[in-house]
């Protein structure tokens, strides 16, 4: 505690630097590493760069796959002017100085045409201005890391299954402090046979307890036909990150049945997304038009309360919209972005609900004029333009002056994320997922280690030594952006304690059985053999009764996880073809159905050819032409990879291609 | 409203908080702040000037004067110099400026400096 300055003195000092800053002194001394870790600082910290920023966020979080180094990348833009068009002639023009040795006039136009074209191909981020790079708090086996959402600085993630249906692993991160933390798993669901769970998200702020909370909705999705809802509405899951704990409310969700993943926004208090009635659970489907109606669920985080919202007229009663709830300007507003023009009319335009709740006030803005083939609204950015993905491409469309322009960067539509951003403490003072006491903050460095392991991903402090003088940082200086993060661009490898946790896995043989979502006990279906082999089974089950499920259900498992091989669930026609019986002895052994949500290590490799070739044996339509084809397709991994993870119907239209291309 | 702290400096005699030097400078500020209100520009050459003749140790002392006389703008200014002052500096740097000592036992401070070792890098030389 200082002599010289009072306690408000200091922090409203302290309150006015870069977080990169205040991390470092925290060092300075207990009593200074306490208030910095305090809530009450970290308010008035990001108070300050609030009004500091005219009252909006000073950066844009953005996300996508990137398809030519097969990873995730996050990055901050500047919000003001995300992809600045002169980008790549920055560096083009200091390239072809370099060259001039005289330095003499830029070279002329074609050649400069050229170099230019070649810059574009090599897309946005391979030119290092503009943007920080944020390295990743978690390497995905699948490497698709989705964000869920964020919030006043911290930032949820999901690991996804490859049928893309439910989380594997949430986390937590505040790319500012890089600090991450995975959440524990979620309560088990009873899933029923023939059922799956398909689960969707929601992250937001209560301001009254002053908690972060995630939610997460689970449907049972199945049945015999793959489309048909079970009907009830959706089991509801609350995570708060001040106890570090899930619990189920009683109760269910709303019975809209929320159509797009990772498509939600918390607005006004409450988390949105858009969602459909499904009132009709027949097959019938000349009616389904006409029971169709479209809505906005709402769930309110400080009262865990569940609300609905009318969209406007002229978008209720229309299928297939591939809408999603935004955020424009502080308001909530709907993108429909039909990207499927055979099972609707084009509709990609911009709503906002101008008075929150008030129906009458949903305003169309603008029809977003790129061309047909959208495939998603990603964002907005200050200055009013809206960028939306088309054929992996992402564009920025103006529409003032109904300009399109190409902002070259290519990925999966799916996988693009662009939100505000603004820097904070959250998560300084959190171990394992549950708030230290303040009085404790830095003499719990010494039992730290011990925490090591339990759900924490630790960040290592592998850095490169080229962030001296990074010319990212300086650039976004230079646009006013003044807390700048100096950061790697290198991507995190696992540690060595995740590194071993994953080898061990693999050796052991009893490892926790996987569990498939149908609710028995199917381990290694590809590798069984067609006949019915009880000792294995029963061998099996054993394991299962001995290990606890908790073990199994590894949400807060860092090792890599397999999903099952029979990622969907077969028709009928196929299962009386093939497990029936298996499945009826099984039933009759297990102890009780349960579904898990993580799919656990098996022994060896799962995507094996052998395994691989197992799956393909279930279709005994094929014949020996097209079975010939596709095996040799499958010599390939990639092609195994894709071919186990897909579900059943698209399986079956991929070998269909692959036997008889279309010309 | 400004000036009720400063009148109650008038006429307390005993006050050693602020000296004669620093109120000297303290006090015109809103005077000058009242004339360029409109043009922050201005304002900001003045208190650029005005910094060049301080020490960094006297600008403690400013500020104290200024939050003891309840001078807003004054410590506003005076933080944010500070601020920018601070913000690239060492920890010790940071300690000497305040006076302040360091309380972590021996192991940890060496912890904590492992842990946010990313936040120290390019800091300023002392």
């Amino acid at each position: 505690m200082s002599d010289y300055f009072p306690d408000i003195v200091v922090v409203d000092i302290l309150s006015r630097l870069p977080v990169k800053s205040l991390i470092r002194f925290g060092c300075v001394s207990k009593y200074w590493f306490s208030l910095i870790s305090s809530h009450y600082f970290n308010t008035e910290h990001q108070n300050r760069t609030l009004s500091n920023t005219t009252k909006d966020s000073p950066y844009l979080l953005f996300s996508h796959y990137d398809l030519k180094i097969e990873k995730v990348r996050f990055a901050l833009l500047s919000s003001d002017d995300p992809f600045p068009l002169k980008h790549f002639s920055k560096h083009l023009d200091s390239k072809l100085k370099l060259g001039v040795s005289d330095g003499g006039p830029i070279p002329d136009p074609p050649i400069r045409r050229i170099l230019m074209k070649q810059a574009k191909k090599r897309g946005f981020f391979a030119y290092p201005s503009d943007f920080v790079e944020l390295p990743s708090p978690y390497q995905s086996p699948m490497n698709k890391l989705f964000i869920a959402g964020s919030c006043n600085g911290l930032v949820c993630l999901a690991d996804v299954a490859p049928s893309g249906d439910h989380v594997v692993l949430l986390i937590l991160w505040n790319p500012s402090i890089r600090k991450a933390i995975s959440l524990p798993p979620s309560p088990v669901v009873n899933v029923p046979v023939f059922y799956k769970a398909v689960d969707h998200l929601g992250f937001g702020y209560d301001p009254i307890t002053d908690d972060y909370k995630l939610v997460r909705l689970v449907y049972l999705q199945g049945g015999f036909s793959h489309n048909e809802y079970e009907g009830d509405p959706p089991i509801v899951q609350i995570y708060t990150l001040r106890t570090g704990a899930w619990r189920t409310i009683p109760g269910r969700g709303s019975r809209f049945i929320i159509v797009q993943r990772f498509s939600l926004m918390f607005v006004n208090g409450s988390v949105h997304w858009f969602a459909e009635d499904d009132n009709d659970s027949d097959d019938d489907d000349d009616d389904v038009d006409a029971m169709v109606r479209n809505m906005i669920i709402s769930f309110d985080i400080k009262d865990e309360v569940f609300h609905e919202m009318a969209v406007p007229k002229c978008l209720e009663g229309r299928l297939n919209l591939n809408t999603k709830v935004a955020v424009l300007g502080g308001l909530l507003a709907l993108v429909p972005c039909n990207s499927n023009l055979y099972l609707s009319d084009p509709c990609y335009s911009v709503w906002v609900m101008k008075e929150y709740g008030v129906v009458e006030s949903w305003t169309k803005l603008y029809d977003i004029k790129v061309g047909e083939d959208l495939e998603s609204v990603v964002g907005f950015t200050k200055n009013g333009e809206v960028l939306v993905s088309m054929a992996g491409k992402l564009l920025s469309f103006n529409p003032s002056s109904q300009r399109t322009l190409n902002v070259h960067i290519h990925s999966e539509y799916v996988s693009f994320y662009l939100d505000t951003y603004m820097e904070s403490l959250v998560l300084l003072n959190v171990e394992d997922g549950v708030l230290r006491k303040q009085a404790n903050s830095p003499s719990t460095s010494k039992g730290r280690g011990e925490h090591e392991e339990k759900g924490k991903i630790r960040l290592g402090s592998v850095l490169s030594k080229q962030e001296k003088g990074n010319p990212k940082a300086s650039n976004l200086q230079k646009k006013g952006c003044s807390n700048v993060l100096q950061i790697s661009s290198n991507t995190l490898a696992p540690n060595r304690e995740e590194k071993h946790a994953l080898d061990d896995e693999f050796a052991n043989d009893g490892v926790p059985i996987h569990l498939d979502s149908d609710g028995c006990n199917t381990p290694n279906m590809d590798s069984v053999p067609q006949t019915v082999n009880d000792t294995n089974i029963e061998n099996q089950i054993q394991h299962a009764k001995k290990r606890p499920i908790q073990d199994t259900s590894g949400k807060g498992k860092k090792v890599a996880k397999k999903e099952d091989r029979i990622s969907e669930v077969t028709t009928i026609k196929e299962y009386t073809a093939m497990t029936t019986e298996r499945f009826h002895a099984r039933r009759g052994k297990a102890s009780s159905s349960f579904e898990h949500f993580a799919q656990s290590v098996g022994g060896g490799d799962p995507y094996s050819l052998s395994k691989a070739i197992d799956v393909l044996n279930q279709y005994e339509y094929l014949d020996n032409y097209s079975y010939v084809k596709v095996t040799k397709v499958l010599q390939q991994k990639e092609d195994r990879l894709v071919f186990m993870g897909m579900p059943e119907h698209r399986r079956k239209a991929w070998m269909e291609e692959i036997a008889h291309p279309k010309e | 409203m400004k000036f009720c702290t400063v009148k109650q400096y008038f006429d307390d005699e005993n006050n050693n908080n602020v000296t004669n030097g620093i109120a000297t400078t303290v006090i015109p500020l809103p005077n000058k702040h009242l004339k360029i209100k409109a043009n922050n520009k201005e304002m900001e050459q003045y208190e650029q000037e005005l910094l060049r003749n301080v020490m960094p140790q006297e600008l403690t002392k400013l500020i104290l004067a200024a939050n003891y006389l309840n001078f807003k703008e004054a410590l506003d200014f005076f933080c944010r110099t500070v601020a920018n002052a601070i913000q690239n500096k060492s920890v010790d740097y940071v300690r000497k400026f305040f006076g302040l000592e360091s309380d972590f036992e021996p192991g940890e401070e060496e912890k904590l400096c492992k842990e946010f070792a990313w936040s120290f890098e390019g800091v300023d030389e002392d």
